[in-house]
Order: C-alpha cells, then sequence, then structure tokens
C-alpha cells in the first residue's frame, strides 16, 4: 500500500530556530534539525503532537481546516468532540458555546460523546464473544494506534477492530440528516472539532477504514476563541447537550473502561506511558487484562494540544459531572447500536497493517551489516545525546550515518 | 548435573555465526533478586530485532522467550548474564546463571510446577509457567543444571520457518 502521507503536524521554517527541544520529545525520533531547522520524517510521523506541545517558539504547529470550508456544503453539521464539553465551566456555559457554532456558519451540532455509548455497547459486546487476545487495546487515540503501527507492529492484533466513535457519528448524522431534509449526502458538511492533530490526520488518512466520513476538522480552540468575541449575544436557540454525563466521561483518561462491563481493564495516557505499557503487553505481561485505553496526551483527549482549557482543569470537570457510577444509556443511540452491530458496521473495515518503518533495512543480511556498522560508529561518539548534530540520540545520528543521512563530522566532539 | 533437551519437529541446526559471517552479539548482566530492572537484556534483544527485518511475529516470540528466561534468573538466582547472537537465518540466546540450580529440569517443565519463594510470588511472578512457556515459543532449548552451582539455558529460534 503506498499512499502518500498527509500530516497535521508541521514546522513553520520562519519560526523555528533550530533549538533541538522537539527531537527528544518524539517517540518514534521522527525529526532532525539539519541546517537550523526542525524537519519531519514523513514516514515516521503519528501526528500525536509532542513536538507541538514543547517548541518553545510556536514553530511546530498543527494544520486543520479553516471555517471557510464550510461553503461548500449546503447544511454543515458541527461534531464537537467528547473533551469539548469540559472546555467551559458549566452545561449552560456549554449550550452557548454550541448555539455560537451556529452563528459561525453551522446548521446544526452533534455531540461526538453521544456516539460514546454506541461504541462502549460494542467493546462490551466484543469482548464477550472474544477472548482470544488479551488484552484487547482501544482503537479511540488515532496517535496510539500509528504508534503501535510503527514502534509495536507485532500488537496490530490487539487493537480492538471496532470503529471510533468520531467515524460512527458522522456516519448516524449523515445518514439521519440526508433523509429528514432531503438533500444528497455530499451536499452535507460535517465537521469536527477536533482536540489534536492526530485526528485531523485520522480524517484525511484513516486507518483501518477507506475513505472517512468526515468532510473536514477544526481546532477547538480557534472555535471557541471565535465565539468568545460575541459570546454574550449569543441566544439560546436550541438545546445541544444531548449526551448524558456518563458519556462525557471518555474526554479524560479513565472514562472509557468506566462504561465496560468487565473490571479487568487498564487506563494509561501520555504517550511514554503508553510506550511502556505497550512494552509489557508485548511481553505478555498484561494477558491478565480483558482492554486497555490508551491515550498519547496526558490526561486524555482533554490534553490534546488543540484545546481550549487546562487538561487537568478539563478532567477535573469531566470527573465531577460524571460522578454518579450510573451509566446511563441514550435509548435512541442503542436501538442504532444494535443494528449496526449486527450489520457489521460498527467494524474497522479494513485490518490495521503493521508499519515496521524503524527497522534498517527490508534485508536481514543487509540489516545486520548496518547495525554491525552503526555500533562501530556509536562507539566514536560521545555518547551524551546532546542533539548539537541535529539527532535525538548518538544512536540516532549513528544510523542517520549508516542510512546516508548523515555524516560523523555532524558531531560537533568529533569535529573539534 | 542434569540436563533438558528439546527440538521442534523438522529443527535444523542452523550453522554457527563465525567471525567472518555478519551477526550481532549482545550480553547484558542479570541481578538475583532485582525486579525494578529484570528484563533490561530482552528489552534490548527485542529492541535490536525490531532494527532488523525479523518478522515482528517471530520478535514476539524471542521477547517472551528471553524475558521468562531472564525472570526466572531474576527470580531464582544470585546473578547471571543473557547473551544474543542474531545471524541472518536465526537468533540463539544464552542464559547462565549462579544459583542454586534446578534438581529435576523434567518437573520443572510441568506447567504449574514452581519452587518460587512467596515473596516472588507476592511479585506476581513464579507461577510456574517460565519453563514450558520458552519451550512453546522455541525451536531449539537446551538446559543444563548443577545444584547449588547453577543453570545454563540456551535456545534458538529460526527467522523462516521452511
Amino acid at each position: 500500500m503506498n499512499r502518500d502521507y498527509f500530516h497535521s503536524v508541521r514546522i513553520i521554517d520562519e519560526r523555528c530556530n533550530g533549538c533541538t527541544h522537539c527531537i527528544r520529545a518524539c517517540e518514534t525520533e521522527a525529526i532532525r534539525v539539519r541546517h537550523g531547522k526542525a524537519i519531519i520524517h514523513e514516514v515516521r510521523c503519528i501526528d500525536c503532537g509532542e513536538c507541538i506541545r514543547i517548541c518553545p517558539r510556536n514553530a511546530a504547529v498543527a494544520a486543520s481546516d479553516d471555517l471557510s470550508e464550510l461553503k461548500r456544503f449546503s447544511y454543515n453539521v458541527a461534531l464537537p468532540s467528547t473533551a469539548f464539553t469540559a472546555q467551559c465551566p458549566s452545561q449552560h456555559k456549554l449550550n452557548k458555546l454550541y448555539n455560537g457554532l451556529l452563528h459561525l456558519g453551522f446548521n446544526d451540532v452533534f455531540e461526538e460523546s453521544r456516539t460514546n455509548s454506541i461504541i462502549s455497547y460494542a467493546v462490551n459486546k466484543f469482548l464477550k464473544e472474544n477472548a482470544r487476545i488479551k488484552p484487547y487495546i482501544s482503537s479511540v487515540c488515532p496517535a496510539v494506534v500509528r504508534l503501535i503501527q510503527v514502534r509495536f507492529p507485532s500488537l496490530v492484533e490487539h487493537i480492538i477492530p471496532i470503529e471510533t466513535p468520531l467515524e460512527i457519528s458522522a456516519r448516524i448524522i449523515r445518514e439521519q440528516k440526508s433523509r429528514l431534509l432531503g438533500i444528497e449526502p455530499e451536499k452535507l458538511g460535517i465537521f469536527y472539532i477536533t482536540t489534536c492533530p492526530a485526528r485531523v490526520t485520522a480524517i484525511k488518512q484513516p486507518v483501518g477504514t477507506e475513505i472517512s466520513s468526515i468532510d473536514g476538522a477544526i481546532a477547538i480552540c480557534n472555535i471557541i476563541n471565535k465565539i468568545l468575541v460575541f459570546i454574550d449575544q449569543v441566544e439560546e436557540k436550541e438545546n445541544f447537550c444531548k449526551a448524558p454525563p456518563s458519556a462525557n466521561r471518555w474526554g479524560a483518561v479513565g472514562g472509557e473502561v468506566r462504561a465496560l462491563d468487565t473490571d479487568k481493564t487498564l487506563s494509561v495516557d501520555g504517550i511514554s506511558n503508553v510506550v511502556q505499557v505497550l512494552n509489557k503487553v508485548e511481553n505478555y505481561e498484561l494477558e491478565m487484562f480483558d482492554f486497555i485505553e490508551a491515550y498519547a496526551c496526558p490526561c486524555g483527549c482533554v490534553g490534546g494540544v488543540l484545546n481550549f482549557e487546562n487538561p487537568y482543569v478539563a478532567k477535573q470537570r469531566i470527573y465531577i459531572q460524571g460522578k454518579s457510577n450510573e451509566n446511563i444509556i441514550d435509548k435512541e443511540m442503542l436501538e442504532i447500536a444494535e443494528e449496526m452491530y449486527e450489520n457489521k458496521t460498527l467494524f474497522l473495515a479494513e485490518e490495521v497493517e503493521p508499519r515496521p518503518v524503524l527497522k534498517l533495512d527490508t534485508d536481514m543480511r543487509k540489516a545486520i551489516q548496518k547495525l554491525e556498522k552503526l555500533e562501530r560508529i556509536l562507539k566514536d561518539l560521545p555518547g551524551i545525546d546532546c542533539g548539537a548534530c541535529g539527532c535525538p540520540t548518538c544512536r540516532a545520528l549513528a544510523e542517520d550515518i549508516v542510512q546516508g543521512n548523515a555524516n560523523i563530522e555532524d558531531c560537533i566532539f568529533i569535529r573539534k | 548435573m542434569t540436563n533438558y533437551h528439546y527440538s521442534k519437529e523438522n529443527y535444523r541446526e542452523p550453522p554457527i555465526a563465525d567471525a567472518d559471517e555478519d551477526h550481532i552479539s549482545l550480553s547484558f548482566p542479570i541481578e538475583g533478586g532485582d525486579f525494578t530492572h529484570a528484563g533490561y537484556g530482552s528489552s534490548e534483544i527485542k529492541r535490536t530485532l525490531k532494527k532488523l527485518a525479523a518478522d515482528p511475529k517471530i520478535v514476539r516470540r524471542i521477547a517472551i522467550a528471553a524475558y521468562e528466561a531472564e525472570i526466572n534468573v531474576v527470580a531464582h538466582a544470585y546473578k547471571g548474564r543473557i547473551s544474543a547472537v542474531i545471524s541472518s537465518d536465526a537468533i540463539r540466546v544464552f542464559i547462565e546463571d549462579q544459583g542454586p540450580g534446578i534438581p529435576d529440569i523434567e518437573q520443572a517443565m510441568q506447567p504449574g510446577f514452581s519452587t518460587a519463594s512467596p515473596k516472588v510470588r507476592e511479585m506476581g511472578f513464579g507461577a510456574g509457567l517460565g519453563l514450558p512457556n520458552i519451550r512453546d515459543n522455541v525451536d531449539f532449548l537446551h538446559i543444563e543444571s548443577e545444584v547449588s552451582i547453577g543453570t545454563i539455558l540456551q535456545f534458538c529460534i529460526l527467522f523462516r520457518n521452511e
């Protein structure tokens, strides 16, 4: 499968001063500084957004769509992510923000969190019917799915083959709206109000399905900043807060597993913590768990770099609002869930393929030769991982030299 | 001295990598009782294999066998060493330790048989699945042990199954 890689995460050259903070924050070692500018190795980048989080000059950014994209369609639905519900202090303010979306050109609002109960239903049923693999890993965080493809290729079969709330929401909206309004499905625009660049990429270039049902993604912070300008004038024409508080828990880590029947679950947030847990899964050390929810961002989706509110504040709000242990089920959604599970539309259409791009060569013999050379070079390097050469570690420089992408003189200690 | 030998049906000894042939050697010390750092060596072996062109499924079999063998040393012995030689056909792993040794290896091979101390069990190890788990994941396994002296365990996993 040869696709060009689309990435939401990119570097603005004019802002980058080559400081090397980002190269070490990257879990797939996808960034190098060359000629004083950071460059992202596209095949390796998983769009987790760690470079955006750490960049002191805001040079690493996430490209998302602009509101002008709405003009392409005759009717537009905003699909705010679950974490959106934690961006403001009360439900009342939240509904004001939702109504504010109508002023920005949207015709309707559908909360992604409504669909979370469909996915919980599917995961519960799937785990009962399938006990072959332990643990299954949530497919919700697209950065984690890509991390597995690249760094843990043997774990792709652990990814639960169930679609994400985002994708299912869009399919429901398209089906319902085109039926109710009598407009052609392709004239209907569905825009995700996103927490992170990984979701922007997941929409432009999905894993596990051919084409996404979503037409675009706009950052939460951009949307809220725009609405705040006129928030006082927003009338609450309609109540768009339809998801039960228990469904909103998915916005923060731990929320997804609370809706499951099994207690043998694990929740992990923050990409380096996810790497540690996946290492243990690979060693079969975590077979006592049925299901793992893993989020690349600290605190879960509320920690995504495109949010408006501080992740810890947002996480606390979600905890308070969803405090009751009761899982309230959205009846309308449950009916849809049963039907979609039966006709298989809740499942990923394609298998998640491993993408072991970190290997030195596709031929074992050549790879061994390269690794031998790499180890010899590594002995000459100082081993302090200073980053001055533009590589995250001395080992990464040695690898780049072996692959013909760098020279030993790039090391300032060798040069002097 | 007791011995145990296992090899898969159709297993044919791959040629030993000589000095001229390209191969990778790795070696890491193991400290008995140090559960905090247990698994470092097997983790490094796994990381190295991912850099090579090894099949992810085979990498996982190697990872589990090496990890279990390393944990055995941590749980039972005083100190030891895990070494690996990777050539284009196969990986050979050697784990040697100074420790109590295994009096009856056939018995230790029975799933569920364990001599692990309550302390080790409290850590979540010592379920008696280590050695059988190693055997189930390798193409070749040889164990030599002497009571009160120590144990040498070798295994081999082929990269291509023909």
